[in-house]
């Protein structure tokens, strides 16, 4: 808990100041009563140190809720009531998205945000701790990516921020947003459009990996998801095929189209599909059938380029097959661009934090998922840092997306990455879900909280770095380029998908939810030993 | 039919004496569903439970209306304007 109790009085006197001298912290006005900006990350640092319990309950809270995009309910219920318990009001539902929410803490300049993603992903469900595969429920969702984490980091930085802030009366506003729906990479284009980030002067984001580094500069492909639905008319498959017209052969004969022409495109694009309705049963000539893309490329015009050569397979397939096709965007993003001036001040505090001290247990279980994963080096989790000196990324060949892009071209955004989750794992796979309840999340979770604090308090305490990263936005991030859009006008984001699933699963996972006032631990409450690892790993 | 068969006997012997000789004469049914396989009771369970609130909502209730076409309020027959005119 914090100790410190200053009088508010100054902080009333630096607005007024501050309303004359823009750019000027209460820190600066009063630097004579006031530490420096280092003893106050320090102690931004400590009070997060000090939370350490709250880190491992919010972890293994959202793990057990394990809601997929956008029907995070109650995550977003319980990370917003976490915040307002703390003094933040909250603003729930936004951009037409009522799993997203705005938590706010102070007033005036500036405004920074921090965001990390909340939701989970679909047949990834895994007891943690466990180096196998062993779901907690048979083929449901699960937090195969890790993004459980996200919410305890944003929120006990946020906390932490707020307590030294108002303890020595800096001036400025905390913003706490969640990554709605990320893995579906379609909040943010929404959020962009909406204005929610306008009047915001940076963006610090959050993701879990399984180290602590951040970078400056393009990285990952952009995308556009979106789903064409044929629709045909139904006869008996059998009895008289020939007065039925297949929305399924539409749908195969576009994804024939597409595989065919891939051989013919840049290397760099990325395109894969996947069939949410196929018709109903095969003696019914399907009506209706729908094939649900993502087209990624490396910049904007070549993902507009793709997304339009998409919809010449569709129209050409409706035209083979005497079908009619609709079009629903979903999402998309741009690569993301990370500021350098932020990412120079992030680096600096990872430098600080380091890496979270592993315990033997930790390892064990890391080198059995290793092990179990068949990867050739069994070398457990990482305990130096991988970047020692600050790196630009490297977009290559493009990969994963991830939409906090959207954010990075409207306003100075940086990504810290951060430890948690196991070198190793495949992404997007019940094995990325083992960590994420164990005490290697936990300790990953808190460490990162400090790195965000740390920034925070570096930009509240040093208005002029804001400034800082402005100019490197203006003058670096979109001097060649302005942000569009790559979701239609009009368009809302798709808040029904997932609805379906989650309600089957609810019932079950409600049986699972961690119960913080009853068990220690998550892995105590499951009855999980920590760790727990096939006996011919136990035995090397 | 049932009372044909009922009140002459024979007609049944007939009737399995041309399923021995001619139906299954060279042909012995053998099941095409593999051995320990159940009948999947599980398929459109997800559709029905998606549509039984509306459905319940529709169901014929033949204490209140003669018929369904009354129930619903639909006159019968009812054609597009265009068709009733030819």
């Amino acid at each position: 808990m914090p100790h410190i109790h200053a009088p508010r009085s100054p902080r009333h006197l630096a607005v007024v100041i501050g309303g004359l001298l823009i750019g000027f912290s209460s820190t600066n006005v009063w630097s004579v009563q006031q530490p420096s900006a280092e003893s106050l990350k320090e102690e931004a640092r400590e009070i997060v140190g000090s939370m350490r319990k709250q880190s491992q309950v919010m972890v293994d809270s959202i793990f057990s809720f394990s809601e997929l995009g956008f029907q995070e309910h109650e995550t977003a219920a319980y990370i917003s009531g976490t915040l307002r318990a703390e003094g933040f009001d909250i603003q729930m539902g936004c951009a037409g998205m009522p799993t997203c929410y705005v938590a706010s803490w102070g007033e005036g300049k500036p405004v920074i945000g921090i965001m990390g993603d909340i939701d989970g992903l679909p047949e990834t469900s895994q007891k943690p701790g466990v180096a196998y595969h062993d779901p907690l429920i048979e083929g449901g969702p699960g937090h195969g990516e890790g993004h459980n984490s996200a919410g305890a980091v944003d929120t006990i930085a946020a906390i932490a921020i707020k307590r030294v802030m108002e303890a020595h009366g800096l001036q400025g506003t905390i913003k706490v947003i969640p990554g709605v729906a990320e893995e579906l990479v379609a909040s943010r284009t929404y959020m962009v459009n909406e204005g929610l980030f306008a009047g915001m002067d940076v963006m610090l984001s959050t993701h879990i990996s399984d180290n602590m580094s951040t970078r400056w500069g393009i990285s990952g492909s952009g995308l556009v998801s979106t789903q064409f639905t044929f629709h045909g008319t139904s006869a008996h498959g059998a009895g008289s095929p020939w007065a039925g017209r297949s929305a399924l052969d539409a749908v195969e004969l576009m994804n024939v189209g597409w595989n065919f022409r891939r051989e013919h495109l840049r290397l760099h694009q990325r395109s894969h599909y996947m069939i949410p309705h196929g018709g109903n049963q095969p003696n019914v000539v399907p009506s209706e059938a729908s094939v649900w893309y993502y087209f990624r490329e490396l910049d904007y015009e070549r993902i507009r380029e793709l997304h339009e050569l998409g919809q010449t397979m569709a129209e050409a397939a409706s035209m083979m097959t005497g079908t009619e096709v609709s079009e629903r965007v979903f999402g998309a993003a741009w690569p993301s661009s990370m500021s350098k001036p932020l990412a120079e001040l992030m680096h600096a505090n990872i430098l600080e934090v380091g890496l979270p001290d592993w315990s033997e247990a930790d390892q064990e279980l890391a080198r059995a998922v290793q092990h179990e994963m068949g990867r050739d080096e069994i070398e457990g989790l990482p305990i130096e840092l991988s970047d020692k000196e600050l790196q630009e990324s490297d977009q290559g060949m493009g990969g994963g997306s991830d939409d906090i892009a959207e954010v990075s071209w409207n306003l100075p955004t940086i990504r810290l990455r951060y430890p948690g989750n196991i070198p190793g794992r495949t992404g997007h796979h019940w094995s990325a879900g083992i960590a994420m309840a164990t005490p290697i999340a936990h300790k990953g979770a808190n460490y990162a909280s400090r790195v965000i604090a740390m920034t925070a308090i570096d930009l509240f305490a040093n208005p002029e770095k804001v400034e800082e990263a402005w100019t490197y936005h203006r003058e670096v991030t979109t001097q060649d380029r302005q942000w569009e859009s790559l979701v239609p006008e009009g368009t809302g984001p798709p808040i029904f998908l997932n609805a379906e699933k989650m309600e089957r699963y609810r019932p079950q996972l409600e049986e699972l939810r961690y119960d913080p006032d009853r068990f220690d631990t998550y892995l105590e409450q499951l009855g999980i030993d920590y760790p727990t690892v096939r006996e011919a790993t136990e035995n090397q | 039919m049932v009372i044909d068969l009922r009140t002459d006997p024979a007609k049944i012997r007939e009737a399995w004496t041309h399923f021995r000789e001619v139906s299954t004469k060279a042909y012995e049914w053998r099941s095409l569903i593999p051995e320990g396989t159940q009948p999947p009771i599980h398929m459109n369970v997800d559709k029905m439970v998606r549509y039984r609130p509306q459905r319940d909502a529709l169901r014929y209730d033949p204490t209140q209306f003669d018929t369904y076409l009354e129930q619903l309020g639909i006159e019968c027959p009812t054609v597009r304007g265009s068709q009733q005119d030819h």
